[in-house]
This record gives structure tokens, C-alpha cells and sequence, in this order.
């Protein structure tokens, strides 16, 4: 009698292919997936699970919703959870920055000041602050703007944290007596003052 | 016609409701055409206008502070000077004019609680996050942010059984409400007074208006949970007292909920365009 052959015959455990996950060895984010164990490669991987394959095969989840542990012995694809989400808040991509006199700010790190007589824009950072070597980020990005409409955008000044720290950055510009300046918030704290 | 909108503030120590009351009346009498943009204020502490600008923007200031938080709306009844009454929150804000919903309510109806409200981007909310009382205790969705009503008999009835429940919140959460919140406050009170009273019919029919965006954070439609409106998207209020939120040009009455995006410098702007148009 002829022998049938059953197609799920080839997915036996013996025969069961494994997955593996390439990630960041710096910061355990996951970049990659892919059958098979990886040869001739630099890259760190680890095994995917079972479960965690078929939640991204599915469709229930994917592969950014997962990340290796680093820091443990035995690295792991972990989930991740509420408590390793970071919330990028609007104010600080896209932050206003606002006229002295309506603000409770009292020593801010960034001053910014328009003499409307000079048509002179001028950015200071505050003294106290001005020899901190800053990690990260160096460029600071302003929108000069309509009226706190970021969309209506006049002009686009930009810098780094070291020329800032350098020298006062002076910009001559003719601007309407109502304006906003937006940043991306570098610093805490940032005043406007229009005399 | 002697109509107006009437707010209730409270004297709070981690509020100033006034404030947002004083914004609120502001842009009524900015937006509305006379007729339409009278304001009555119930206050626990009158003396506590003179720090105001314009306290003129108050046709009428009612001392009054019997009741506890905000409980008192449900006196609104007995406290309005009007015989046509629009009751609004303090933490609202006029865009246009609306006195067209007024001319339809005072032609139409005697009592008008709404019954929906909006996201930023004019999308009905469908999200219950909020609601579960009234899901699972089968209330009418009544927002009594907005209520509209004459002083008539039919509203006498209604705001007095608002008061009694509110009176007696502990008998009747335990008759009426599976899922029993902390306080019964007026939006359960007046849902649940509209169903004893089998009045919901008459008092919150379909309508497409009054529209009022509510800015609370979980009912915005977004995939993901939030604690705060502003944290995701920006409030722009411009020198003309218009409105965008993210990229959305508002239009609807904004309630804003999160009371410190009302600041001195938006009142400002509000004062002179007033000042101006007197």
C-alpha cells in the first residue's frame, strides 16, 4: 500500500524550524526575524519562542513590540510594557516659548529677546549653565511663527549648543509685533521678551 | 426675550474657577450678537471679582454657595435671572456664534439636556471610558454641560428630582446604578431623574447640535491611552480668539478640561478683542 504523505508530517519537532531575532546590542531594541540558526554573522541574536511567533505571525503583535533584555546574564525577547514606554510629549518636540510677562519662569536657561527699535533677534543661554558639556542633541531649531500657529512658519533659525554657549547668537529680522518662537525643548526653560 | 448662560464657580483651593468662568464669559460676549451673550455667574465669594479686569462681562453676579463641588447646577432652576436659560461648565469656551441653537431651543422646546459630544476632530465620541454607569446602568447619555431650559413647570419637576437624588445619592445609586461611581455627580443625577421621570424622549432627542468638543484625554479616538490632551497635540489660540487643536480648527464650544491651558495671556487676548467691540 502506498505510503501517504502528510504536508504537517515535515513539522514534527524533530523537524520544526527555529526563528531567531537579530537586536541592538546597545540599546536591546530587535531588528530583524528570520527562520534558521544565523552562521558567519557579527550580529547578536537570540531564539524566538513559540508564543512569540505566533503572536507576530498572527498579527497580534510585532516585532517592535518586543525587545532583548541586555542587561541580564541570559538575554531574552521580552515584551514590552507601559512601563518601558517613554512618551515623547508634544511640548517637547514642538514647544512655545513664552512672553515673559506671561510666564512664571523666573531664571531661564535659553533668553531670547526681540528689540522691535533694532529688529534684532538675540539668543543667550543663562551663565550658570554655559560650561556644561551637553550630551546628546547639539542643534537647537527656532521657528519664528504667526501668532502661536506653528503651521504659518517666517523663519527658521538654527545653531548648536556649543555656538550658543560660545556667544550670544544675534539675528537681524523684522518681525510683526505678534509672533511666537518654537523649539524642539533642548533645555528646560526658555523666556521671550519683546521690548 | 430675556435669555442668558449661567456658570456656577466655586471657590477651590486648586483651581481658580472664576478665572475660567471670566475667559468663558469673555469669549460669549465676543462671539454672541446682543440678545444672546447675557452672562449670570453664581458665586460662593463675590468680593472675589475685583481682581478682574472686566467684571462688567457678568450682567448678573448671584451670591450663592450652598452646596458642596457642584452639586449647586442643579439649583439652576431657582438661581437663573432668565426666563430662558442655557447653563454652561466654567472650563468652556465660545468659538462663534451659536445664537441660532438658542432661537431653535426657545421655539421648540422647554427643557434640552445634551445628549453627545465631539472629539478635536469633530468625530462623534463613542468611547465609554467614561460612561460606564451609564452603560451598564441603562441611563440616558445626558452631558449636563449644556442644558438649556424655560422656568416652567416641566423643568421645576426635573431639577427637583435632580436635587433629590443628589440629596439622597446613597439610596438611589444602590436602586438604580450597577456601576456605582464615587459621587453621583449632576450628569448621573439629571440621567437618572430623566428616566424616573420617563422624560429622556422629550428632554434629549437627536439634534445636531448644541456641538461641544470634549477635551477629556481617553475619549479622542486615539490607539493608545492618554492621560492628557496636550501631551499629544497643541492648543493654539490665536490674537483672534480663533482656536486650533493639532491641525483641527475648532469651531464647536470647547470644553478644555484641563483648567491651566486657560492662561492670563489667552485672557488678554480675550479682554482687548472685547474691549474693542465695545
Amino acid at each position: 500500500m502506498e505510503q501517504e504523505l502528510i504536508f504537517e508530517d515535515l513539522y514534527t519537532d524533530n523537524n520544526k524550524i527555529e526563528f531567531y531575532a537579530f537586536y541592538n546590542q546597545t540599546d536591546g531594541s530587535v531588528f530583524e526575524i528570520f527562520p534558521g540558526f544565523p552562521t558567519n554573522t557579527d550580529k547578536k541574536f537570540v531564539k524566538v519562542d513559540a508564543e512569540i511567533l505566533d503572536s507576530i505571525e498572527s498579527g497580534h503583535s510585532n516585532i517592535f513590540s518586543y525587545y532583548v533584555d541586555i542587561k541580564t546574564q541570559d538575554p531574552q525577547l521580552q515584551k514590552k510594557t507601559n512601563s518601558n514606554f517613554v512618551l515623547t510629549k508634544i511640548d517637547d518636540v514642538l514647544h512655545r516659548v513664552i512672553e515673559k510677562k506671561w510666564s512664571k519662569i523666573k531664571n531661564s536657561d535659553v533668553q531670547i529677546k526681540y528689540s522691535k527699535k533694532n529688529e534684532v533677534l538675540e539668543f543667550k543661554i543663562n551663565p550658570s549653565i554655559k560650561n556644561i558639556q551637553w550630551p546628546g542633541e547639539q542643534e537647537m531649531i527656532f521657528l519664528i511663527t504667526g501668532y502661536n500657529d506653528p503651521n504659518s512658519v517666517k523663519q527658521l533659525i538654527r545653531f548648536t549648543v556649543d555656538e550658543l554657549a560660545s556667544f550670544p547668537q544675534i539675528h537681524k529680522i523684522k518681525l510683526r509685533s505678534k509672533f511666537s518662537i518654537f523649539t524642539r525643548r533642548l533645555f528646560t526653560n526658555y523666556t521671550l521678551e519683546i521690548k | 426675550m430675556n435669555f442668558g448662560y449661567l456658570l456656577f464657580v466655586k471657590t477651590s483651593q486648586n483651581t481658580d474657577y472664576l478665572k475660567l468662568g471670566y475667559a468663558l464669559a469673555l469669549s460669549i460676549k465676543h462671539t454672541q450678537k446682543p440678545g444672546y451673550d447675557k452672562v449670570a455667574l453664581v458665586i460662593d465669594d463675590p468680593s472675589l471679582l475685583k481682581k478682574l479686569n472686566s467684571a462688567w462681562v457678568f450682567d448678573h453676579v448671584i451670591e450663592w454657595g450652598q452646596e458642596d463641588g457642584w452639586d449647586g447646577r442643579s439649583w439652576m432652576d431657582h438661581l437663573t435671572p432668565f426666563d430662558y436659560t442655557v447653563c454652561l461648565d466654567a472650563d468652556m469656551l465660545f468659538l462663534r456664534d451659536y445664537s441660532h441653537w438658542i432661537d431653535y431651543f426657545i421655539e421648540n422646546t422647554d427643557l434640552y439636556v445634551c445628549n453627545k459630544s465631539y472629539t478635536y476632530r469633530d468625530e462623534i465620541v463613542t468611547n465609554r471610558f467614561y460612561r460606564k454607569t451609564f452603560v451598564e446602568s441603562n441611563l440616558p447619555d445626558l452631558y449636563s454641560f449644556y442644558t438649556f431650559f424655560k422656568k416652567n413647570d416641566m423643568s421645576l419637576e426635573f431639577f427637583s428630582m435632580g436635587r433629590y437624588i443628589i440629596k439622597n445619592q446613597d439610596v438611589f445609586a444602590n436602586l438604580y446604578l450597577k456601576h456605582r461611581p464615587s459621587i453621583v455627580g449632576t450628569d448621573e443625577a439629571f440621567a437618572l431623574a430623566a428616566k424616573i421621570l420617563d422624560i429622556q424622549d422629550q428632554i434629549s432627542y437627536e439634534l445636531d447640535f448644541p456641538k461641544i468638543v470634549h477635551l477629556k484625554p481617553m475619549v479622542q479616538n486615539w490607539p493608545w491611552q492618554s492621560d492628557r490632551v496636550t501631551d499629544h497635540v497643541g492648543f493654539y489660540f490665536n490674537e483672534e480668539a480663533q482656536l486650533k487643536i493639532g491641525n483641527y480648527k475648532q469651531d464647536s464650544i470647547i470644553h478644555y478640561v484641563e483648567k491651566e491651558l486657560m492662561t492670563d495671556e489667552y485672557i488678554n487676548i480675550l479682554e482687548e478683542l472685547v474691549w474693542n467691540k465695545n
